[in-house]
């Protein structure tokens, strides 16, 4: 049976990741049998899947050449730049926490690259178990700088500055240069002694060019106190770092709107019994808002991905409550996640993720067709690529969300009716149910894509 | 000897790097090394703060549980 590798498994020697029978895998090489054994038989291991840091794995397969691993199987891969802040917060003091118990172990991370986290649901996870590497006494953590490009950085940035300068993981998805982070962090940022130590001084350090490797002695004494020190400073810091308005129209979208409770009654019910049928592994809400129409599915459903384009909302629901269930995703519908890395082989593109068995948008179309200009035909398109079945909301010209995008433009949406609507659907899916809200004309599709 | 010796250096300094893919970055690197003593020294006044509020709380109980 052929393996595939993932393409984004290169960088380390000691092993990589692969696809078999759509089951991931990790090959272990023999240069990292020694730091393997320690994670496992010193008791690191299992602390860290006790404490639900890790994600656990199963040998499959030990020969002297190599050691099979299959690691806990992922619902749905997620990048950083998807995340928000807390959720970037989260996956920092993961992070800093599978660090903190490594050392406890004699052990110590040898990268702290943000990929290495991933969600369940609002659960972040170590996934890399090829990161553990022996403790070196003298030396200082060689994924310092890792961790402040890929965590400190983009945090310092989003809490100080604006949440959507997290985007700028997208152009630097190997960590944002802690130079340029310096300059964009407003003056008052300098004021905060570890902000000021670990961003600041430490951007100016990368800009000076040293060219022998400093002797390592009793002045320059580097030892595992050091490691805890530093550890622990990056975490009271991380910990400080908070964002200063979390509040948008959206996120009190569900109070405020015109709907009447009959018709949201109405609607959880169509999502209930369409769900009850397909039974969906994976469920894409896509303007999931605060997530109702997302605990609906994940009633059925294996796994929902809610995501939004408004932070705030989805900042909100990843601090609700810890679940496993539901994934918050902070994503913009008109210019989803590119593929980015190497090749652009690296980091998946969005829409390469999906499809999804079941996608949900709910009042989610007149923004992007009204909002965005996008025609029927190209949403029927969109979600042709990302969708099996399809629950869609149409919303008329009548209704009064759609009279509000169209205050101040000129309607120029001559084609927008839902005979239109239909018309461009019916080219990939066929209708399997439909219902008429009482609310301004809206109506609701079931949809499955045509073979 | 000598020349023993800096061959016994040289492989102690690349056994130590063996693990690590990662460039560090010379600038952190020496960074670090430069801050090391801040850092142990805030590690070791938490360690002592720890013990001076552990000793006035059990003195506070050993007192109330007289009174």
């Amino acid at each position: 049976m052929r393996i595939k590798r993932v393409p984004a498994s290169f960088r380390d020697p000691d092993g990589f990741v692969y696809f078999k029978q759509g089951i991931i895998y990790r090959k272990i090489q023999p240069s990292f049998f020694t730091q393997y054994y320690k994670l496992m038989q010193s008791g690191l291991y299992d602390e860290l899947i006790e404490q639900q840091l890790l994600i656990p794995h199963k040998e499959i397969r030990q020969t002297r050449s190599c050691i099979d691993i299959r690691p806990q199987q992922l619902p749905f891969i997620t990048f950083p730049y998807e995340w928000t802040f807390n959720q970037l917060r989260s996956a920092a003091l993961t992070t800093l926490a599978v660090q903190k118990k490594a050392l406890s172990f004699g052990m110590s991370l040898k990268d702290a690259s943000a990929y290495n986290i991933q969600f369940i649901g609002t659960e972040p996870r170590f996934i890399d178990t090829l990161s553990f590497g022996e403790l070196t006494e003298h030396e200082p953590w060689v994924a310092y700088r890792q961790f402040c490009e890929h965590f400190l950085a983009p945090l310092a940035l989003m809490s100080r500055v604006d949440v959507r300068l997290n985007r700028l993981l997208v152009s630097y998805h190997e960590g944002i240069p802690l130079e340029l982070a310096s300059r964009l962090l407003p003056v008052s940022s300098y004021v905060n002694l570890s902000l000021l130590t670990h961003l600041h001084v430490h951007a100016r350090f990368q800009k000076q060019t040293f060219k022998r490797k400093p002797e390592v002695n009793k002045h320059r004494y580097f030892g595992k106190k050091a490691l805890i020190g530093l550890t622990e400073t990056l975490e009271q810091l991380i910990k400080s770092l908070k964002v200063k308005d979390n509040k948008s129209h959206w996120n009190s979208y569900y109070e405020d709107n015109t709907y009447s409770t009959a018709d949201q009654k109405r609607k959880i019910d169509f999502i209930t019994t369409v769900c009850r049928q397909i039974k969906p592994k994976l469920v894409w809400d896509l303007g999931a808002n605060m997530g109702l129409y997302s605990r609906v599915a994940a009633q059925f459903a294996d796994y929902v991905v809610a995501m939004d384009s408004d932070h705030a909302c989805v900042d909100s629901l990843f601090m609700q409550k810890k679940q496993t269930k539901i994934l918050p995703l902070w994503i913009d519908l008109t210019n989803p996640s590119p593929a980015l890395g190497w090749e652009n082989n690296e980091r998946k593109s969005l829409l390469d993720r999906g499809p999804a068995d079941l996608v949900l948008a709910l009042a989610l179309i007149h923004h992007l067709a009204i909002g965005n200009n996008v025609s029927f035909a190209q949403l029927a398109h969109f979600f042709k690529t990302i969708a099996r079945h399809l629950l869609i909301e149409f919303i008329p010209k009548t209704d009064p969300q759609v009279k509000r995008l169209l205050t101040f433009r000129r309607d120029i949406f001559n084609e927008y009716s839902e005979e239109t609507f239909m018309a461009s659907f019916s080219k990939y899916f066929t209708v399997t149910k439909k219902i008429n809200l009482s609310h301004h004309g809206r109506s609701l599709f079931a949809m499955h894509q045509r073979i | 000897m000598w020349l023993l010796i800096v061959i016994a250096v040289f492989l102690f300094s690349a056994a130590r790097y063996s693990y690590a893919y990662l460039d560090p970055g010379s600038g952190s690197y020496v960074f670090q090394l430069l801050i090391g003593g801040f850092l142990v020294a805030s590690v070791s006044i938490k360690t002592y703060w720890k013990q001076i509020k552990s000793f006035i709380q059990k003195k506070t109980v050993r007192k109330r549980d007289e009174d």
